[in-house]
């Protein structure tokens, strides 16, 4: 008989507080369904059953990891601004009888009633925009579209009982919370006089070198692999800081500013300063959390966007050709070049043939390739570090370029071309060891191999004007190499060439690829091995192969990179535009009240209407500034990891961020505008 | 010299969707002279807050006009009535309206600031009147940390800062203790002696009794005065209370004869 009473209670409670109510379901709804499109998604056949479906699946495994991390700490959140309004509600409620027993039976109603409602809406939508969902993560792999319907009973029991444990947690919370505290508190809590804001300078100096320390890192780093794992730590340092700084440094800013007489008693500063030390207070968490959501949306778009924009171009330049074939000696000379050159086309004539296909649009050069440190315009042997001050050189000659990329240039012996990946070479003279050269002018057109292009090192490669020119290089470097014990240079044959079948069809199967791929491996280590190799022991030989079959992952791993991406961006911007929302309500009530009083002590309408309105923009707009100002100093850090992901286009990186912040910028100036009317709503209510 | 003229004010409010009307002022007059200290009483409903809220230039009449020192308020121009406010008139309210994010010295500042007065010479103002007020050692707290009289002496001194013409002041007991409260009389007493004119709008009898002059309210018109004469306050506390008395059977016996009126007529 009390259920019944307590389910209808609650019934009307959920009705009556709607303006508070209908945010919290509507994140819950949001939550729970995004939930469930990444975990459905993450145990659909489809995409498992694609060529990188394993490591997609994976990938979203780990964002289901995230959602739920968020799912918590959002939920949390959103239900303490829930009870914060409702307490003087349940302090009557106690008042008029029920005792804390029957109001915890209450709120065990509403919670059970959210809950339900939540988890049926959510995976009602979920199941909707799943399939949606599934269509553009698998256009976004490079797949093609399948339109069964299908229904993850795995993704549907997981997501139930993920926010059935969730929604546990907040009631338990909040029973203990209407424990705590007694029934004349409950009554009064949300007049309770706001305590006076007091600056703490060492969290506020904390927060200050917490964010430069991140930043500092940031701009420090200079390994794309060191990058990825500094990364991490330089978020933690900037969230840390963002919060603290928020929480803290503004309001030992203002109460430094509130100390001088001068500048406080001024009529434009007098009021602005100290309420917005109020506000700060106040919201400072709230903003910083804001700010650092806006901030991870930002890296996550900006980034995943630019390497599955880039995945096209990377896949280009990193694949020039269907296959690529490198045959690489050290310690050797001229006539081993030679031999090698003739060993590896007669090689790859002869497993061509074997598959019946034939080369097309072949690039065919001898190089001379090294690492070495350019120090001024002198280059010094060097070994791979990954860091962007060793750089990647590679000599070819005039005779090489001018057949492959249909030029003309003419060089004299102390002149060469160059052509830069990562790094652009503009001095007029350039020198390895003793051999000095002038720089003639760019090797434009040069197509590298695609081992350097995917090279997170940068890249140089030198034109020289002929062979024995090349050969000098060669053999400077090397005996500088065995001076400095730093690895050899290398003198190799490389060959790269599309496959055409009989007809003059590109072959681009993925596994017709990687077949005739396996025959020149198997062909060269029967057949030809020892006519180069057996006999000179101090003859290193590196032979590989390469096909652009190989990039399907790529495509399809930085679709689902961009995927994720894109369903967490909306979460996180979602998540923010419901916490603006509570605050704009919250700053309503408390605005409330000055506006009276400012108006009685001879403030114009329009003049508290003006500080008002500042004061709140000002607010509002401090987390998008903070999160431009991140963003700014993530931007080298971000640049460098995606070089470890073969994506070396900074511009591009440049544009999309710039895109992904202006159009972030105008989603949170709309939804100020549009959450600001709850705001006037409550205000103008009189 | 007549500091404040109110002459035949009439407010009708009506509601918003154009329906019923609700006369709360019918027609009142009276003058205030300056250095007086005048008490307006009323029931709740008889009118005495809209009066008030009228004569602070917060509300405008239907009809009739209010007149500070020579200046009739319905003529001021609606940017400049803020200024107004601020620079000849001072304000005290029953619920203190301190604002919570300001020290006790900052709410006193107010309006001072908001006039762009220079800090040293506000301190200067501040000093004798936090004194005369003992106030001076809560200075630096804040309002939610003083207790109610602390509050509303608070209050009274950034009413008193800007040396208006005249202390509008409504139920500025209501809020309080009786301890208070009398403390606070005492303190509107005082400044009246030294030339302040106080309008003060209340339902409390001894608020009232500290009075020079009372006015009574009823059913928005002035219905009768009071003046104090050479009474004391324990006198003028039984006159009022004999006049509400009055007031209360006067009714009584007009609705009485009405009711009668109204009996014949059938």
């Amino acid at each position: 008989m009390k259920g019944g009473l307590f389910a209808r209670l609650a019934l009307t409670n959920i009705r009556k507080n709607r303006k508070i109510y209908a945010p919290y379901i509507f994140a819950c709804v949001g939550t729970v369904m995004m939930f469930y499109i990444i975990a459905s998604l993450s145990y659909d056949p489809d995409v498992l059953n694609f060529y990188c479906g394993g490591s997609v699946s994976v990938i979203l495994k780990l964002g289901s990891i995230v959602i739920g991390l968020f799912a918590v700490i959002f939920l949390f959140y959103t239900s303490s601004f829930l009870m914060k309004r409702r307490k003087t509600e349940l302090g009557l409620y106690n008042v008029l009888g029920l005792g804390k027993r029957h109001i915890a039976g209450v709120l065990a109603w509403e919670t059970i009633i959210v809950w339900a409602e939540s988890t049926v809406l959510g995976l009602v939508s979920g199941l909707v925009f799943g399939k949606l969902a599934q269509v553009a993560l698998l256009r976004m792999m490079g797949g093609g579209i399948n339109y069964d319907f299908s229904i993850s009973l795995k993704a549907i029991i997981l997501t139930a009982a993920l926010f059935a444990g969730i929604f546990g947690v907040i009631y338990v919370k909040s029973v203990i919370e209407i424990y705590r505290v007694n029934t004349i508190d409950l009554l009064y809590s949300s007049k309770k006089g706001e305590k006076k804001p007091r600056a703490n300078y060492v969290l506020a100096v904390a927060g200050v070198a917490s964010l430069a320390a991140g930043y500092y890192i940031a701009l420090a780093v200079k390994n794309p692999l060191e990058a990825i794992t500094f990364f991490f730590f330089a978020v933690i340092l900037v969230i840390a800081g963002t919060y603290m700084c928020m929480i803290s440094g503004s309001v030992a800013l203002l109460s430094v500013l509130k100390k001088n007489n001068n500048y406080y008693y001024k009529t434009n500063h007098f009021i602005s300063t100290s309420s917005m030390m109020f506000r700060m207070k106040k919201h400072g968490a709230g903003l910083a959390s804001i700010c650092i959501l806006a901030t991870m949306v930002l890296v996550m778009i900006s980034s995943t966007a630019c390497l599955y924009i880039g995945a096209d171009k990377a896949i280009e330049t990193n694949f020039p050709r269907d296959l690529e074939v490198t045959c690489r000696t050290f310690g050797s000379d001229g006539d081993t070049l030679h031999a090698v050159s003739e060993d590896i086309d007669r090689l790859i004539a002869d497993a061509l043939k074997d598959e019946q296909v034939k080369p097309a649009g072949e690039i065919t050069y001898s190089l001379c390739d090294f690492y070495a440190k350019p120090e001024g315009t002198n280059f010094t042997c060097a070994a791979f570090n990954g860091n962007t001050d060793v750089t990647a050189v590679t000599v070819i000659t005039a005779d090489d370029y001018n057949r492959n990329f249909g030029k003309k240039a003419l060089l004299d012996t102390d002149q060469v071309l160059v052509y830069g990946k990562g790094i652009s070479y503009d001095k007029a003279v350039i020198s390895f060891g003793e051999k000095k050269f002038k720089v003639a002018g760019n090797a434009d057109d040069l197509v590298m191999c695609g081992e350097d292009a995917a090279n997170m090192s940068d890249c140089l490669y030198i034109v020289t004007a002929d062979e024995d020119v090349l050969l000098g290089i060669y053999h400077e470097m090397d005996k500088e190499a065995e001076i400095t014990g730093f690895p050899r240079p290398g003198l190799a044959a490389y060959r790269a060439f599309d496959v055409t079948s009989g007809s003059g069809e590109r072959i681009l199967e993925p596994d017709r690829l990687h077949e005739i791929q396996d025959r020149i491996f198997t062909v060269k280590s029967d057949d030809y091995e020892g006519t180069y190799g057996k006999d000179s022991e101090h003859m290193g030989l590196d032979f590989s192969v390469r096909s652009r079959a190989d990039s399907g992952d790529v495509y399809g791993l930085y679709g689902g990179l961009f995927f994720l991406g894109i369903l967490l961006s909306i979460l996180f911007m979602g998540a923010a535009v419901i916490i603006m929302y509570y605050k704009q309500v919250i700053e309503g009530y408390d605005d409330k009240d000055r506006f009276d009083i400012m108006q009685k002590v001879g403030m114009s309408r329009q003049e508290v209407k003006k500080t008002i309105n500042s004061q709140v923009l000002t607010v509002f707009f401090i987390p998008l500034l903070g999160a431009g100002v991140h963003m700014a100093f993530a931007f080298p850090i971000i640049a460098l990891m995606l070089r470890a992901f073969m994506i070396s286009n900074t511009s591009l990186l440049m544009v999309i961020t710039l895109i992904s912040f202006a159009a972030f910028a105008l989603f949170y100036v709309a939804s100020y505008l549009i959450t600001s009317r709850a705001y006037y709503k409550v205000v103008a209510d009189r | 010299m007549t500091i404040l003229e109110v002459s035949n004010v009439k407010k009708i409010y009506t509601t918003r969707f154009g329906g019923a009307k609700v006369q709360a002022l019918s027609n009142v007059s009276f003058t205030v002279e300056e250095g007086e200290f005048v008490a307006i009483m009323g029931e709740s409903g008889s009118g005495k807050t809209t009066l008030l809220n009228i004569i602070a230039s917060l509300d405008k009449p239907t009809s009739g006009e209010v007149t500070l020192k020579g200046m009739t308020l319905s003529r001021i121009r609606e940017k400049d009535i803020a200024a107004f406010r601020r620079e000849h008139l001072g304000f005290v309210f029953q619920d203190f309206n301190l604002m919570d994010n300001f020290s006790v010295m900052d709410n006193i500042f107010l309006p001072l600031v908001l006039s762009g007065k220079k800090y040293p010479e506000m301190r200067e103002r501040l000093k004798p009147i936090a004194e005369g007020l003992g106030i001076s050692d809560i200075m630096k707290k804040y309002p939610y940390e003083i207790s109610g009289g602390q509050k509303q002496r608070t209050a009274v001194a950034r009413a008193v800062i800007t040396n208006p013409e005249l202390i509008l002041a409504d139920e500025p007991t209501g809020a309080l203790d009786s301890k208070s409260a009398d403390e606070l009389l005492d303190i509107f007493r005082q400044i009246n002696k030294s030339g302040q004119t106080i309008l003060m709008v209340t339902h409390s009898n001894k608020a009232a009794s500290k009075a020079g002059r009372v006015l009574f309210i009823k059913d928005g018109e002035v219905f009768h005065q009071l003046y104090r004469g050479t009474c004391t306050d324990e006198e003028m506390f039984s006159r009022i209370s004999d006049t509400l008395t009055m007031v209360d059977a006067g009714i009584e016996a007009k609705r009485v004869r009405e009711a009668e009126n109204g009996g014949e007529r059938q």
